[in-house]
């Protein structure tokens, strides 16, 4: 199991913390290195660790959820968004302590990953998600969230984390409520 | 229109126990034919229903397509800047002419047989209505004006567009139906002129009239909703009250943020545990007022189908939308201010993360209500007990009780013409 505390990707690591400049990186190698960050940063929240989730982004990371619609329209509101990972740490620590929802997991499903434009320093990369929610008590998945995220990458010197994660959901409703990230 | 609403339901002697108490039985909640009726006496009765803000439609020729009760509709401006409102069902043979959630047009063509209408709702196009070369066509005797999208009256207040279905002699004057406290409200927060920020759409698997109650319900606030007292943020305390309506259908709940924390009241609810956390950016609730009079939450639920929000610094719009007797979506749209500044437009933003679906204060809304839908599914005889600061709806200077409620239940009964037990 990949824990973000720890350098992600340790075959790769001394490469990525010495390299320093992402536009010399091979594509194969950075799509590579890219896919691994989505899937354990997937799988940090399928798995809820998630005290780990704000790890995956830099420290001045900002994590948006929007719907299609509103992104359609260029407006702005969210149904999450955290600028920082301070506001990610406080979000965990509300749902550990405050909130109450039933139990629940999510199950990410990450295909279509494309990387974009990159410079020495970040990259953009996207890909298409499907997420399902199965609550424990009722024990039937319904497919939760389906859409496309667009994120900028950055190398640290813990390996690529998420400068910026935009996802936009093509599902407008939202059934019951919202607890986790996607 | 004075016969009980259905002799099946009317003749069970507990159907609506009159105690001192109110007790709600669940079969309001659960009995197909009873929303069906409400769809008649509520939704299509005497009573404004909100369909938009003027923002959404800013522009001649915009529209935005929704619901009244379970009637798709759709809302309007024509080219001269009128808001019309119609049934969203072709005059032919019942398809929906607009299939956009959005936009701007003038014409209204139903893609079956391409029969067009324009924004009033007016049948302007009927193709092939002559036949071709003698043949088919219309009966001569086809009058074109007699065959429209069914109209609904419109009314605005403070650029809230609300509509109905009722003759103009049934239903009061929409100021009236408000009320002055509601309009009083509505006058502070939409007092200047506002932009759009976006929608959240959230459905719940229950019945509207538990997300009626929920609304109208300060006591749950500080129980179910734990976000602030984790968080050493002022809560239960707060000073607040309800006010209803004359006719008890409405409901205004505020809370006025103090600082004195009074614990021994709570007995050592989890709820009061306080301060166990702090927010590691605080900039979340950080928004400067917009209002002098110190009230930091506003929830004011006007009958049917509205909430308006003020929770902190975000102002909201909730249109209920019931689909069926167990199922209703919620609408939520945000909007700030047009002269916001940077500052103010990044709070708001970030209080999103405060409320809606998704919000640290009130995600636990959508699961409360369906908590209840899953345990009524049988003894629909059985009733809820709602008797929290007294029996009557009466105006209450506190934020543990539930006479909005209580009002609330009155005002439906009536308007429902369910008999009571007793009477």
């Amino acid at each position: 199991m990949i824990a973000p505390t720890q350098p992600l990707f340790t075959a790769n690591a001394r490469a990525w913390n010495y390299a320093g400049d992402l536009s010399t990186v091979s594509l194969p190698e950075l799509f590579f290195e890219a896919t691994q960050l989505m899937l354990a940063y997937c799988a940090c929240i399928d798995d809820d660790r998630l005290e780990d989730w704000p790890g995956f982004f830099s420290p001045d990371g900002q994590y948006e959820l929007i719907t299609r619609e509103n992104a359609e329209r260029k407006l702005p509101a969210t149904a999450m968004r955290c600028e920082g990972t301070a506001m990610m740490r406080d979000r965990v620590v509300s749902l550990r302590h405050a909130n109450v929802y039933a139990k629940q997991y999510y199950r990410h499903i990450v295909t279509d990953v494309l990387i974009g434009d990159r410079s020495q320093t970040s990259v953009s990369v996207s890909s298409n998600y499907l997420v399902t929610r199965t609550l424990a008590m009722e024990g039937d998945p319904i497919v939760f969230s389906v859409g496309r995220a667009t994120d900028t990458l950055v190398l640290t010197d813990q390996g690529l984390r998420f400068r910026s994660r935009r996802v936009i959901a093509d599902n407008d409703r939202i059934h019951t409520l919202l607890v986790l990230p996607i | 229109m004075n016969a009980p609403m259905n002799p099946s339901l009317d003749k069970r002697q507990a159907f609506w126990p009159q105690t001192e108490q109110m007790q709600v039985p669940y079969q309001v909640f659960t009995d197909p034919r009873i929303f069906d009726s409400e769809q008649e006496r509520i939704f299509r009765g005497p009573h404004w229903s909100f369909l938009a803000l003027e923002a959404e439609i800013p522009e001649p020729k915009n529209f935005k397509s929704t619901y009244l009760g379970d009637t798709p509709v759709v809302v309007t401006r024509d080219r001269n800047g009128q808001i019309c409102a119609w049934v969203n069902r072709c005059a032919h043979r019942g398809a929906m002419v607009c299939r956009d959630r959005r936009g701007k047009a003038d014409a209204f063509t139903c893609v079956y047989h391409q029969w067009s209408y324009d924004a009033q709702g007016n049948l302007t196009g009927v193709p092939f209505r002559r036949g071709v070369s003698g043949q088919g066509g219309m009966p001569a005797s086809f009058d074109m004006k007699a065959h429209r999208l069914p109209p609904l009256r419109v009314a605005t207040y403070r650029g809230l567009v609300f509509a109905s279905f009722a003759a103009e002699a049934d239903v009061e004057p929409l100021e009236t139906y408000l009320g002055t406290e509601v309009c009083a409200m509505l006058d502070r927060i939409f007092g200047r002129p506002i932009e759009l920020l976006g929608d959240e759409r959230q459905v719940m698997h229950a019945n509207w009239k538990l997300y009626s109650e929920n609304t109208r319900d300060a006591y749950h606030g500080s129980l179910l909703h734990l976000f602030h007292a984790t968080f050493g943020l002022y809560r239960s305390t707060q000073t607040g009250g309800c006010r209803m309506d004359e006719q008890g259908r409405h409901s205004l709940l505020t809370a006025t943020k103090a600082e004195t924390k009074d614990q021994s009241a709570t007995g050592g609810l989890r709820t009061y545990q306080e301060g166990q956390y702090s927010l590691e950016d605080p900039s979340l609730l950080a928004g400067k007022p917009d209002f002098s009079d110190g009230k930091s939450l506003v929830i004011l639920a006007i009958f049917p189908n509205l909430v308006v929000h003020q929770i902190a610094n975000s102002l909201a719009v909730r249109h209920i939308q019931p689909r069926s007797v167990d199922e209703m979506e919620l609408v939520w749209t945000y909007f700030g201010y047009a002269d916001d500044d940077p500052e103010a437009r990044d709070s708001r933003l970030k209080q999103m993360n405060l409320v809606g679906p998704g919000g640290l204060i009130s995600m636990e809304d959508g699961e409360a209500v369906e908590l209840v839908q899953q345990a009524i599914a049988r003894d629909g005889d059985a009733t809820s007990y709602i008797a929290m600061g007294g029996r009557k709806g009466e105006p209450q200077e506190n934020l543990v009780n539930e006479a909005p409620i209580i009002s609330f239940w009155e005002y439906y009964r009536r308007a429902m013409r369910f008999a009571s037990s007793a009477s």
